[in-house]
């Protein structure tokens, strides 16, 4: 039968074995001549002199209350104990960290602290608490969990597990678990306080696997001003929302896509439209915007007008238009960039379209691509013999002519370089204009940016006659400042030649996202980010940061 | 108030975590200033780090849950919480998603404005240092001792969780959020 009481609570353990224990560890002896040693004793009043060896009764004791407090404090210095047991107290005290925080605090580097404790499976007997046999036990313990709140009351670099028992001794496994156990049930940890090393702190360092490597080429180091932001978000979805489309019939229609996309996302929301008076009619016919606003920021057809205002002009008329209206958000659904400035004049809490934040910084939500139509062009261009340095020839009206043979120069000497110029990304072609005054010969060829320091593209350049030696460039991203240096090739040759600069030309590019698609993506995006809407503040202030 | 509140403060890259003393501070803070009871989670390799934080509390105050859940068992844990802290790291993405107040601490490798935590009650705490983003992908490479975060003080972070409690307090008492 159970017995739950705790004066009638048999005992997990056995005295002999507590000995046996601090035998193997050598300590038998410091308990047997507790005079000549400091050793302390932590027992529960209740369970006093039941099973303690009488080597164990003679030594300083704290004897707490049963049920027992929150967690001990032994009434002793740091390091001045040689040994410290806590026999059947651990799982009666709430605060298991604190406690063995206290009795490992008083030990001497060396001295030893051991813990008995009743096994879950041999005394306990049951997956969970409460237990049956001592409603003082608030939990119970297998070898693990024990070792676990060792580890998360002590600093691991300052002790030794010694000894970690399971002890059954004699245990009857033919005993049910509602009948009282027979036998040894405990669980024994001896741990030894050792000295900490020099290093502990260094591998307690979260940093301490990670030296730095000194590749710190691109860091910049400190900023002007760095404040602490706190990007705070809202679930708060707009209330009032302007939309701007104020291009032409054609960019109306391929808009509404977007626009009914933005409607069925914030049905309940007040929607504003600008667009062109031609449109208005559609517009409202359309039956998603609870108001139109009429704006001619572009003229209906370009081409039947000569006087046509500045886009500041312009700008400035549509800021009247729009004086004394807010709203929560605007939207301009234009992918050319040139109606982005309207977004400046609204008062508006979130602003959206298409264009890098660099570029647009009034943008909230900016939509950065590649715009096709610039992008995707062809593109031809000469540059001219006096966009590059000769080191070797002169400059003679459009051409750089090197009329003498310079044969004998080391090989990668440069001859010509230039023209600094900037590159979009795609497939170019760039075609040396260069030709022998006397007999053939080969040169070389690099093509770089960032002085020198990416090199795109290097090979021979033959230098013949009726031949102009082609570069193949592709470039994924834009390249600035890019430099085509001539130099001396490996059969040192330099025959006379003439220099008329470079043809660049770029093929263009067919596949491209949709005026439709890349307006719905705008919508798409405008209706993601405003389910949480996010401002960005100091942290310290609170005070709004751009 | 007594609120309930979930660390996560390890990642999976310790280049974004923030200092686990900070976390131990922060902890301290609000169990005295919010009477709160803390939990700390991440995978079981993790526990023996993060008995660093909890040391120094009572049990039933801070507990370790390092390696003791599995992941669909962690966000029933999180919906119970009046606010989670986390790194730039799964767990503030989980518990954003889920709508629970999150604070999330974020170094300066990654832009915050792409990679962080989406939510109807988010606030991402971060540095503008003169070095953010920098993009690298380990903390070898950082030259400046990853100040981003660790000059993010715990009493900082310590308000917006206080925000974030108040606020999770007045949604459920069907009132506006708290400023």
């Amino acid at each position: 039968m159970s017995k739950t009481t705790e004066e009638a609570a048999p005992s997990p353990g056995n005295g002999n074995t507590l000995l046996r224990t601090l035998d193997r560890l050598g300590l038998a002896r410091i308990v047997e001549d507790g005079a000549r040693h400091d050793v302390v004793v932590v027992r529960c009043k209740a369970s006093v002199g039941d099973d303690l060896p009488d080597a164990l009764r003679a030594v300083a004791a704290l004897d707490i209350d049963c049920p027992g407090p929150d967690r001990t404090t032994l009434p002793c210095m740091d390091a001045s104990q040689d040994l410290v047991i806590a026999d059947g107290v651990l799982e009666r005290l709430s605060d298991y960290r604190a406690s063995i925080a206290d009795w490992f605090r008083v030990l001497r580097v060396g001295g030893h602290l051991v813990l008995s404790v009743p096994h879950q499976f041999l005394y306990e007997r049951k997956l969970l608490p409460p237990s049956r046999w001592n409603t003082a036990h608030r939990r119970f313990y297998t070898a693990s969990t024990l070792l676990s709140e060792v580890e998360e009351a002590l600093d691991p670099l300052s002790y030794r597990v010694r000894i970690l028992e399971e002890n059954d001794q004699d245990f009857d496994y033919a005993v049910p678990p509602d009948e009282e156990a027979v036998g040894c049930g405990e669980l024994l940890l001896a741990l030894e306080r050792i000295a900490r090393p020099a290093y502990a702190d260094k591998v307690l360092d979260e940093r301490s696997e990670d030296r730095a490597t000194g590749r710190f080429v691109r860091v910049p180091g400190q900023a002007p001003s760095e404040p602490v932001v706190a990007i705070e978000t809202a679930a708060k979805p707009p209330q009032r929302i302007l939309v701007l489309k104020v291009d032409h019939r054609g960019d109306f229609i391929m808009g509404r896509p977007a626009m009914e996309l933005l409607r069925r996302a914030f049905p309940t929301s007040h929607l504003a439209l600008v667009c062109g008076p031609w449109n208005r009619a559609e517009a409202e016919q359309l039956g998603l915007f609870d108001e139109v606003i009429e704006f001619s920021f572009f003229p209906e057809i370009a081409s039947h007008v000569t006087d046509i205002a500045t886009e500041e002009e312009r700008v400035i008329l549509f800021a009247r238009e729009m004086a004394g209206r807010s709203y929560d958000l605007a939207i301009d659904l234009r992918v050319d960039q040139d109606t982005r400035r309207l977004l400046t004049v609204v008062a508006a809490d979130h602003r959206a379209g298409f264009g890098t934040g660099d570029r647009f910084q009034f943008l909230d939500i900016a939509l950065p691509f590649i715009n096709p139509t610039i992008s995707g062009r062809a593109e031809q261009r000469l540059i001219m013999p006096d966009r590059f340095t000769t080191l070797v020839g002169r400059h003679d009206g459009f051409a750089i002519v090197c009329p003498e043979d310079r044969s004998g120069m080391a090989h990668g000497d440069r001859l010509i370089y230039g023209p600094y110029a900037d590159f979009e990304p795609g497939d170019w072609t760039l075609e040396i204009i260069i030709e022998p005054l006397e007999s053939d010969f080969n040169l070389t060829y690099d093509v770089s940016s960032d002085v020198g320091s990416n090199v795109v593209g290097v090979g021979l350049l033959p230098v013949r006659h009726g031949v102009r030696p082609r570069i193949a460039l592709h470039l994924d991203e834009a390249l600035k400042g890019v430099e085509i240096r001539i130099s001396v090739g490996p059969s040192n040759e330099v025959r006379p030649f003439r220099f008329l600069g470079c043809r660049v030309s770029k093929r263009g590019t067919f596949p491209a996202l949709h005026q439709q698609e890349l307006l719905v993506l705008l919508a798409s995006l405008v209706a993601h980010r405003m389910r949480f809407p996010y401002q960005t503040l100091d942290a310290a202030t609170r005070q709004p940061v751009p | 108030m007594s609120v309930a509140i979930v660390i996560a403060p390890l990642s999976n890259d310790t280049l974004r975590d923030w200092p686990l003393t900070h976390f131990e501070r922060l902890a301290r803070l609000c169990v005295d200033r919010l009477d709160a009871r803390i939990d700390c989670v991440g995978i079981r390799a993790q526990r023996v780090a993060v008995n660093q934080i909890v040391r120094n509390f009572p049990p039933d105050r801070v507990r370790n849950l390092c390696g003791t859940m599995a992941w669909a068992d962690t966000a029933g844990l999180l919906r119970s919480a009046s606010c989670v802290v986390a790194n730039n790291s799964g767990i503030a993405h989980l518990a954003a998603g889920l709508g629970v107040p999150t604070v999330c601490v974020f170094g300066a490798s990654h832009n915050p404005y792409e990679w962080m935590a989406r939510g109807p009650l988010v606030t991402t705490v971060h540095r503008r240092t003169g070095c953010a983003p920098c993009a690298f992908g380990s903390l070898a490479e950082c030259p400046f001792d990853k100040r981003c975060l660790r000059e993010i003080a715990p009493e900082t972070v310590f308000e917006a969780v206080r925000r974030a409690c108040a606020a999770a307090d007045a949604t459920v008492q069907g009132s506006p959020a708290a400023a």
